[in-house]
């Protein structure tokens, strides 16, 4: 927090450092060529300029913005995702299998299994505030040596209930993978 | 005539009748170190009999609803690179290894 008051005041200086050349009208010259100089702008290229205390107040602007979105980043908001991924009859579920939640930034979840013989699962996870998890990830992953299982998140008929921020799914069966050479 | 026609609908049950064949997806060796993640890889298989599924963490995959053949796929992974797999649907159970190239 310290780190973004730093921010905050360097932006602030050099907009009213800015200002202040503005309206006192000086102009600038290059040491060398003794002509007004030249700014170079993002996305615009070199302006010829003799009023450089412009470049002073964008970056003072742009400053400022960065250092408000790092201190107040979009909140979050805790969701919680409930379900069975069961296993065959007779069979158990490894509670060290990973469970993931896929989406363009995957977050693996641990020790969210908590019955090795319903395969009862319970997620909590932060979301951006405004989005749902469905719009954040896509699908819920399990996988372990014996078998694997998924939700497809945007897939509605896979919900049982579904409240504000907790979604309740329809018990899901593992498939097992039977190994050639156990045969 | 009765023995024909039963001879023709087994027949028609072993043919048409749907499997879920499990298949392992592997890299050869000297394609282990290209980058390419078989973990959540997205398989396709176009034709007449389509499939479409993702392989899970460990590179696992069971297709259903096609007639014992031989079918070739698309695997993307999950960055989008893209390589061709041969599946070969026989009807066993367990878990046959597919090299992906």
């Amino acid at each position: 927090m310290d780190s973004a008051y730093i921010l905050f005041g360097i932006a602030v200086l050099s907009i009213i450092l800015g200002f202040v050349a503005l309206l006192s009208q000086k102009i600038y010259l290059d040491a060398t060529t003794k002509e007004p100089t030249e700014v170079e702008v993002p996305f615009l290229g070199k302006i010829r300029s003799n009023y450089p205390a412009l470049v002073f107040v964008f970056l003072g602007v742009a400053l400022a913005f960065y250092a408000f979105q790092r201190s107040y980043p979009p909140k979050k908001e805790m969701w919680n995702l409930e379900g069975f991924f069961t296993p065959p009859d007779g069979k158990t579920v490894d509670r060290a299998g990973a469970l993931e939640l896929r989406g363009p930034d995957p977050i693996v979840v641990k020790n969210t299994i908590d019955d090795d013989k319903t395969g009862h699962f319970q997620i909590w996870v932060n979301i951006p505030e405004g989005k749902s998890v469905e719009q954040v990830f896509e699908t819920l992953n399990y996988t372990y040596s014996d078998g694997s299982a998924y939700i497809d998140l945007k897939d509605k008929s896979t919900v049982d209930k579904s409240m504000e921020h907790q979604r309740i799914f329809k018990k899901v069966p593992i498939t097992v993978y039977q190994s050639s050479d156990t045969n | 005539m009765n023995n024909l026609i039963r001879l023709f609908i087994v027949l028609t049950l072993v043919i048409g009748t749907s499997r879920a064949d499990q298949f392992q997806l592997k890299l050869k060796e000297s394609e282990i170190t290209g980058g390419f993640d078989l973990s959540y890889a997205k398989v396709s298989i176009i034709g007449e009999h389509g499939f479409s599924g993702i392989t899970d963490k460990l590179g696992r995959i069971t297709i259903t609803g096609l007639p014992i053949g031989n079918y070739p796929a698309k695997v993307l992974d999950s960055r989008g690179q893209g390589k061709s797999a041969s599946f070969n649907i026989d009807g066993q159970q367990t878990l046959k290894d597919v090299y992906v190239q």
